[in-house]
């Protein structure tokens, strides 16, 4: 069952300038100031297209199209993502978003 | 300069430079790379079971149960050469600290290595034996085994890190002129990283960078694309923040690319 998130889907997210990232072993981890957080194939996915241009639904519908699967489905689950990086302030929304 | 492995060792010997039963003499640094010039010095790393006994001009500390590595500088034909006398118990020593089980636990944040035996290690995988080709061979398969790649590329992110952290609050504080010196620091080390998780190692002497870049060629950054970075040649000085930008966005692209293994 996928979670319906609050974030908009027109938001554009965007990388913190203070977080950082290391691709070990295969696996991406993205890390605020205190923390680091293990992303998955399609987690990965979807925080290697977050550029501050992109939107949440944009980035949702490459998903869909590079895994498959219904593409409601794919932005809600993008949208989580985003939201939970943007609580653990990896991510931001780009201030016009 | 041309390596003639008899003729060098004769010059060892001439010189009482040479243990008894070395286990390997190598060549490192640009002599063994091939980049020296006229005015390079030789350095030649030798290993024995037994911690050398003769004469030395000075030694270096490491930290190993035997601390101390004997080195000797000789003039010879005009060139300077310098000798290192390590023993085999220093080099498993080493070897032992950059195990995966020690990057595992954590140990991958700080430096496991002091500088001396960094250069040891990274050496090793391109040193030119005079002498012991088997003894070299079996050590840079241990090392290949090791975490020693992802050690000092780990390394290198996190110098990257700290300095892209510099740069941006130097920014923010109004000091670009430093921000500048800090986000080219940050360029060499992120770059450095790349070179490294190709197995190129040699962030301990930046100034073979550009050589190392070249003999790499990595896809994921052209040459000319670096060097643009490097050179500067983008740098506005009506405008250094922009700079600062520029170089701050390449190293977090390098650290999203760059692969620990």
């Amino acid at each position: 069952m996928t979670v319906q998130p609050h974030l908009s889907r027109d938001a554009f997210p965007q990388r913190r300038i203070e977080t950082r990232t290391r691709k070990y072993r295969g696996n991406l981890f993205v890390a605020n100031a205190e923390q680091a957080f293990e992303l998955d194939e399609l987690g990965e996915f979807v925080f290697r297209l977050i550029d501050g241009r992109t939107s949440v639904r944009e980035i949702g519908r490459k998903l869909a199209e590079r895994y498959g699967g219904p593409i409601e489905e794919a932005v809600a689950d993008t949208a989580a993502l985003i939201e939970e990086l943007v609580e653990h302030q990896v991510l931001q929304l780009r201030s016009d978003s | 300069m041309t390596l003639n492995a008899l003729t060098d060792l004769d010059e060892l010997v001439h010189h009482s430079a040479l243990p008894p039963n070395p286990l390997a003499v190598f060549a490192v640094g640009s002599v063994a790379r091939g980049w020296a010039n006229s005015r390079s010095d030789y350095d030649l790393n030798i290993v024995s079971k037994r911690p050398w006994r003769g004469k030395i001009v000075r030694t270096l500390v490491v930290p190993l149960r035997t601390p101390s590595i004997p080195t000797l500088e000789l003039v010879i034909n005009g060139r300077r050469w310098e000798l290192k006398y390590w023993t085999d118990s220093q080099v498993d020593e080493m070897m032992g600290k950059v195990t995966w089980d020690e990057f595992e636990e954590g140990s991958s944040s700080s430096k496991a290595l002091v500088e001396n035996e960094e250069l040891f290690l990274e050496r090793l995988t391109t040193c030119r034996p005079l002498s012991g080709d088997e003894w070299v061979e079996t050590r840079r398969r241990e090392l290949a085994a090791t975490a020693f790649r992802a050690f000092v590329t780990t390394q290198s992110l996190a110098e990257a890190d700290a300095s892209i952290e510099d740069a941006l609050g130097q920014v923010a504080a109004g000091d670009t002129a430093s921000a500048v010196l800090s986000a080219h620091k940050a360029l060499g080390h992120a770059v450095d990283a790349l070179l490294e998780s190709y197995g190129n190692y040699g962030s301990r002497t930046p100034k073979w960078r550009a050589r190392r870049f070249q003999e790499t060629a990595p896809h994921e950054l052209t040459f000319e694309d670096y060097w643009h970075l490097e050179t500067m040649r983008g740098y506005d000085p009506e405008s250094p923040a922009g700079w600062v930008h520029q170089v701050v966005a390449l190293c977090k692209q390098l650290a999203l690319i760059v692969e620990i293994r």
